[in-house]
C-alpha cells in the first residue's frame, strides 16, 4: 500500500497561491446546492495540494476554495501532499472526483487541456488519461475535447446545462463564436436531439444554398412575421426547426403535403388510417382502422368500398409510374 | 497518388513470391510484425486515423475465410449476382463518400499476398457453377491503385485466362493501366472505370484523376484490346448537375464506341448513417452533406425516390439519345423494384435476371 506523506496547513483565502490554477477543471458548474452545504455545515473535507517552491498549488477542491471565498470565510484548511508525479497527482484527482460524482464534459475537457499544457506526452494520454475519463483512446478525440475549452462562457454554460453530449457538441464547435452567440437562446428551449437537428440542418442547408447561418435565421425571421406561421402555436425554437427542416427536405415535405392533399380532395375518412411507406420508397400502402362492434365494422367497410367506386382513388397512387 | 510513410510485413508473409516482388519495389524499410497492435497504437496518436491509414501498408496472408465471396448488395434492394474478389483491402484514393471508411475495421492498406488460393477457389467455384458469371476485385479496393507494386492484374487475368465463363472486371478510378498486357490473357475479362461529373470528382474524388484522364485510359484499355465498363456511381444531386452529367457523358460516348462496352451501371448516393459523421469530420465542405436523404429500407442513407428517378431518368435520356449507346446493356445498382421498372420501363427482373442479363455474352 502507498503511503501518502502529508501535513495540514491553515491558509488565508486572500493568499496568491489561489491564482495558480494549473489543476483546476471546474469552471462551469451548479454552485448552489454546494455553498448551501458549505454555509449550514462548514468544510467537512478539505481541500489538498502539492508543495512547490515554498508556496501551495491547490489540486482538489477548487469550488469549495471559490465558494467559501464568495462565503466570506478568511481562511481554510488545506491538506499538502508530497507528491510530485504529475500523472499520479492528475490520477488522485481525476479518481477522487470520479468516486463521488460523474465529470461533465466541460471537466473533461479542461483536464485534458491542462494536462497537455503540461507537458504530458500524448502516448500517456492515450494510455491513462482517456480511460480515466471514460472516453476512446485516439488523439483525434483528445483534440476535439481540447477545441471545447476554447469555446466562450457562455457555449460552455449552455453545453453543461443541456447535458450536451460529445456527438452534438462536435456540430456546436463547427460554428463560430457570433454564431453560437444567434444561435444559444434558439437552442435552449429544445431537448437534446432537437438541438442536434437544428445544428446540423442549418450548417447542410448553409453549405446547399451557399448562405450563413446569419442570413437563414433572417429569412425565418421575416417569413415568421406572415400569417401562415404567426399562427402557428409552437414556441418560436420550434417553429424555427420546424423552418430548418422545410428548408432541409423540400422535395419530401412537398410530397407529404401533395399527399395528405389528395386525402383530403378525396375524402378519404380521417377514422381510417392509411400509412404509405416511409418515405414512399416502397409502392405499398396500409389500412387500418379500429372497430368495437359489427355495425361499426360495415359502416368503415362500406365507405372503404365507396371510395373504391370514385376515379379519385388512383390519385393516391402519384409515385407510380402511370402505365 | 500513394504516399506510403510506413510498411508492416506480416512474419508470415514474407516468404510469398508476391510480397518479395511488392518489397522489391519499395524504397521504405519494412518492419516485419507478428501482429498488428503496433499499428493501432500508433494511429492513435493521429489526428485523422482514417488518412493517416492510407500511407500504411499492410502485406498479410488471408488463413481464415474466403477471397471470393457474393457481393454483398445490400438487404432489401435488387442485386446482381456479382462476386467479388477481397485480394487488397482500403485504397489509397480519399474519395469522400467511400464507404470503406466505415465498412472496415483498420484504415490500412492490406495487400494479401497468398494469391495462389484465390486461384484455387476461382476453380472451385467454375466447378461448381454452369454458366456465365461476374466477379471483380474493386469492392474493398481500387483494382488498379496499388497495381504498380503488386501487377495484381495481370496475375489475375493470366489465372482467368483458364475460365472463359468466368468475367473477371477489374474496376478503377486510376489511370494505371500499364502492366496490363496487350492482349489481354482473358478475352473475356473486363476493364471498368467509375465516372463522375468533373465537378463531382473534383470536389469529392480526392487523389483521383480528372475524369477525362479516365475516359483517355478507357481508350488506351481498348487499343490493348480489352473490353470496357462504366460506373456512374455515385450520382450526386448539385446545382448544375444536369450539364455536369451532360459532358462527361458527352466526351465518354465521343470517345468510347458503344460495342467495346461490356456494361454501364448507374447508382445515386447511399450509404450507412454512421458514414455521414466521418465525410463531416473529414470533408466539411462535401457535397455528401448536402443531399435530401431519406432512410432506404435497408436502413442507409439515400436519396429520395423522386430525386433518383430524376438522375436517372436524365442520365438515360443522355445516353439513349445516341443509337449506338442504345445497344449497351445498363443496370442500376442497389435500386428497388419499383426504379427498375420506372427507369427500363421492364417488370422486375430478380438478381438472377439481372446476373443473366449482364454477364452473358453481347
Amino acid at each position: 500500500m502507498k503511503k501518502v506523506l502529508r501535513k495540514r496547513v491553515e491558509l488565508g483565502l486572500d493568499d496568491p497561491c489561489w491564482r495558480d490554477e494549473r489543476f483546476r477543471f471546474s469552471y462551469v458548474f451548479e454552485k448552489s446546492n454546494l455553498k448551501e452545504s458549505l454555509r449550514l455545515s462548514g468544510l467537512i473535507y478539505p481541500p489538498w495540494g502539492i508543495e512547490e517552491k515554498g508556496s501551495l498549488v491547490l489540486v482538489s477542491g477548487w469550488k469549495r476554495v471559490l465558494l467559501l471565498q464568495e462565503l466570506g470565510w478568511s481562511t481554510i484548511p488545506v491538506e499538502v501532499k508530497k507528491e510530485r508525479d504529475i500523472i499520479s497527482i492528475w490520477q488522485q484527482l481525476i479518481l477522487e472526483n470520479k468516486s463521488h460524482r460523474e465529470l461533465s464534459l466541460v471537466d473533461k475537457a479542461f483536464i485534458l487541456k491542462k494536462v497537455m499544457a503540461q507537458g504530458v506526452d500524448q502516448e500517456k494520454i492515450i494510455q491513462n488519461f482517456c480511460g480515466w475519463l471514460d472516453i476512446p483512446p485516439q488523439m483525434s478525440w483528445v483534440e476535439r475535447y481540447v477545441r471545447i475549452t476554447e469555446l466562450d462562457k457562455a457555449s460552455l454554460e449552455f453545453i453543461y446545462q443541456k447535458k450536451l453530449p460529445e456527438y452534438i457538441i462536435r456540430f456546436w464547435l463547427e460554428y463560430s463564436a457570433e454564431e453560437r452567440q444567434l444561435l444559444i437562446p434558439w437552442l435552449v428551449p429544445l431537448s437534446q436531439n432537437k438541438i442536434k437537428e437544428v445544428l446540423e440542418w442549418l450548417k447542410e442547408i448553409a453549405l446547399r444554398d451557399n448562405l450563413t447561418p446569419e442570413q437563414i435565421v433572417a429569412d425565418f425571421n421575416r417569413s415568421s412575421s406572415t400569417e401562415e406561421v404567426s399562427k402557428s402555436l409552437a414556441p418560436p425554437a420550434e417553429a424555427f426547426r420546424d423552418y430548418l427542416r422545410q428548408k432541409r427536405y423540400p422535395a419530401y415535405i412537398q410530397a407529404l403535403a401533395r399527399y395528405k392533399s389528395i386525402l383530403k380532395e378525396i375524402g378519404w375518412p380521417e377514422d381510417i388510417e392509411l400509412s404509405p411507406f416511409p418515405y414512399f420508397e416502397k409502392d405499398e400502402f396500409q389500412v387500418s382502422f379500429t372497430f368495437s362492434n359489427e355495425k361499426e365494422f360495415r359502416k368503415k367497410v362500406d365507405q372503404l368500398v365507396k371510395l373504391n367506386k370514385t376515379s379519385g382513388i388512383k390519385k393516391i397512387f402519384f409515385f407510380q409510374k402511370n402505365d | 497518388m500513394i504516399d506510403l510513410q510506413k510498411v508492416f510485413v506480416h512474419q508470415e508473409a514474407l516468404s510469398y513470391p508476391l510480397a518479395k516482388r511488392i518489397l522489391n519495389h519499395l524504397s521504405i524499410e519494412p518492419q516485419v510484425i507478428d501482429n498488428q497492435e503496433i499499428i493501432r497504437e500508433q494511429l492513435c496518436l493521429e489526428s485523422d486515423v482514417i488518412g493517416a491509414g492510407k500511407k500504411i501498408l499492410v502485406l498479410d496472408v488471408l488463413k481464415k475465410g474466403s477471397f471470393i465471396k457474393p457481393c454483398p448488395c445490400t438487404p432489401a434492394y435488387l442485386g446482381c449476382g456479382y462476386l467479388v474478389i477481397n485480394a487488397d483491402l482500403n485504397c489509397p484514393l480519399d474519395c469522400s463518400y467511400c464507404i470503406l471508411q466505415s465498412y472496415l475495421d483498420d484504415p490500412w492498406l492490406t495487400i494479401f499476398v497468398n494469391q495462389e488460393k484465390i486461384a484455387e477457389e476461382l476453380a472451385q467455384l467454375v466447378w461448381r457453377r454452369s454458366s456465365f458469371f461476374r466477379i471483380g476485385t474493386g469492392e474493398l479496393a481500387d483494382s488498379l491503385a496499388l497495381d504498380g507494386l503488386t501487377q495484381r492484374a495481370r496475375d489475375l487475368l493470366n489465372v482467368f485466362a483458364a475460365y472463359p465463363r468466368a468475367v473477371l472486371e477489374l474496376k478503377t478510378k486510376t489511370t494505371l493501366i500499364d502492366y496490363l498486357p496487350s492482349p489481354s490473357p482473358a478475352p473475356q475479362a473486363v476493364m471498368a472505370w467509375s465516372l463522375n461529373s468533373e465537378e463531382v470528382a473534383l470536389r469529392e474524388e480526392h487523389g483521383a484523376p480528372p475524369v477525362r484522364e479516365r475516359i483517355q485510359a478507357a481508350r488506351e484499355a481498348i487499343q490493348k484490346g480489352y473490353r470496357v465498363a462504366f460506373h456512374f456511381d455515385p450520382l450526386i444531386w448539385y446545382p448544375g448537375w444536369e450539364e455536369g452529367y451532360g459532358r462527361v457523358i458527352e466526351e465518354l460516348m465521343i470517345s468510347i464506341p458503344a460495342k467495346k462496352i461490356a456494361w454501364i451501371s448507374l447508382g445515386a448516393l447511399r450509404f450507412p448513417p454512421q458514414l455521414k459523421e466521418i465525410i463531416r469530420q473529414r470533408f466539411p465542405n462535401s457535397l455528401c452533406l448536402t443531399q435530401e436523404f431519406i432512410r432506404g429500407k435497408d436502413g442507409k442513407f439515400r436519396l429520395f425516390r423522386p430525386i433518383r428517378l430524376q438522375l436517372y431518368r436524365q442520365i438515360m435520356k443522355y445516353f439513349w439519345s445516341s443509337s449506338s449507346y442504345q445497344q449497351v446493356k445498363y443496370y442500376l445498382c442497389m435500386e428497388s423494384p419499383e426504379i427498375w421498372d420506372e427507369i427500363f420501363g421492364q417488370k422486375r427482373r430478380g438478381e438472377k435476371g439481372i446476373a443473366f442479363y449482364l454477364s452473358r455474352p453481347s
